[in-house]
């Protein structure tokens, strides 16, 4: 049987990171279902196309990403959401996983090192709910 | 006002150095506005500042507005170190790895 892709909503209002990261999510054998240039978007999209993975941005027009984050885990309590954000302020990154974010990426990472760590975040999360349906 | 500068009737802020006439200062310096009851940088309760630009103040006063004081320094400087502390990536992992365990 053929595996399914992971489909992917991308909310981030500036296009030529939305570019790089659909780039790095096709790479990865994904799928990017949906583009977001800002957070009422975001959360529209993500109820219109239930993805399996959210990467989101924090500073956004119209609704800011924890904000985006909140509606999200509050839609579904098991969302795999990724921050994506240059915000490096510990009391933020707490908030964020205080309120279910599964990973907290800072863009002022390499283009390799971003690749990486959106790489490992599925692979965590897979093995996670893998694990969490054998117990 | 800072300076000794004479305004004419009718100025609102001062001819010569821009400060607002008729300003409430707090102990810490914030201008208020009129009519708050604390200051909206230190929190310190005005009524006790008014007190004290009227006439003066006892010294369990004087002893209140110097704790209230402390502890609103105290708070801002909190904030300010909450706010200030900044992140890396490994930092991130490792906060991470205590918190994924909702499955």
């Amino acid at each position: 049987m053929q595996k399914r892709k992971v489909r992917v909503l991308i909310a981030e209002d500036e296009e030529h990171i939305r570019s790089l990261v659909s780039l790095f999510i096709t790479q990865l054998g994904a799928e990017v279902v949906a583009e977001a240039g800002d957070g009422l978007q975001a959360v529209s999209m993500y109820k219109q196309h239930n993805p399996d993975m959210v990467m989101l941005d924090i500073n956004m027009p119209k609704l800011d990403g924890i904000a985006v984050l909140k509606q999200i885990m509050e839609i579904n309590p098991r969302a795999l959401v990724v921050m994506l954000t240059s915000l490096n302020a510990r009391e933020v990154v707490k908030e964020c996983i205080d309120h279910g974010a599964w990973n907290y990426i800072l863009k002022d990472a390499s283009a390799e090192e971003l690749f990486k760590e959106i790489k490992t975040t599925w692979s965590d999360y897979m093995t996670e709910i893998s694990r969490s349906e054998k117990s | 006002m800072s300076c000794a500068h004479t305004n004419p009737p009718g100025y609102v802020f001062c001819g010569k150095c821009g400060e607002a006439l008729n300003a409430v200062h707090c102990r810490c310096g914030f201008v208020v506005a009129a009519g708050d009851a604390f200051c909206g940088r230190c929190g310190s309760s005005l009524s006790v500042e008014t007190a004290k630009i009227k006439g003066g103040i006892d010294d369990d006063q004087r002893l209140d507005l110097e704790l209230m004081i402390k502890q609103a320094a105290q708070e801002q400087q909190y904030t300010e170190t909450t706010h200030k502390v900044r992140v890396t990536q490994d930092d991130i992992r490792k906060l991470l790895k205590a918190r994924r365990k909702r499955f």
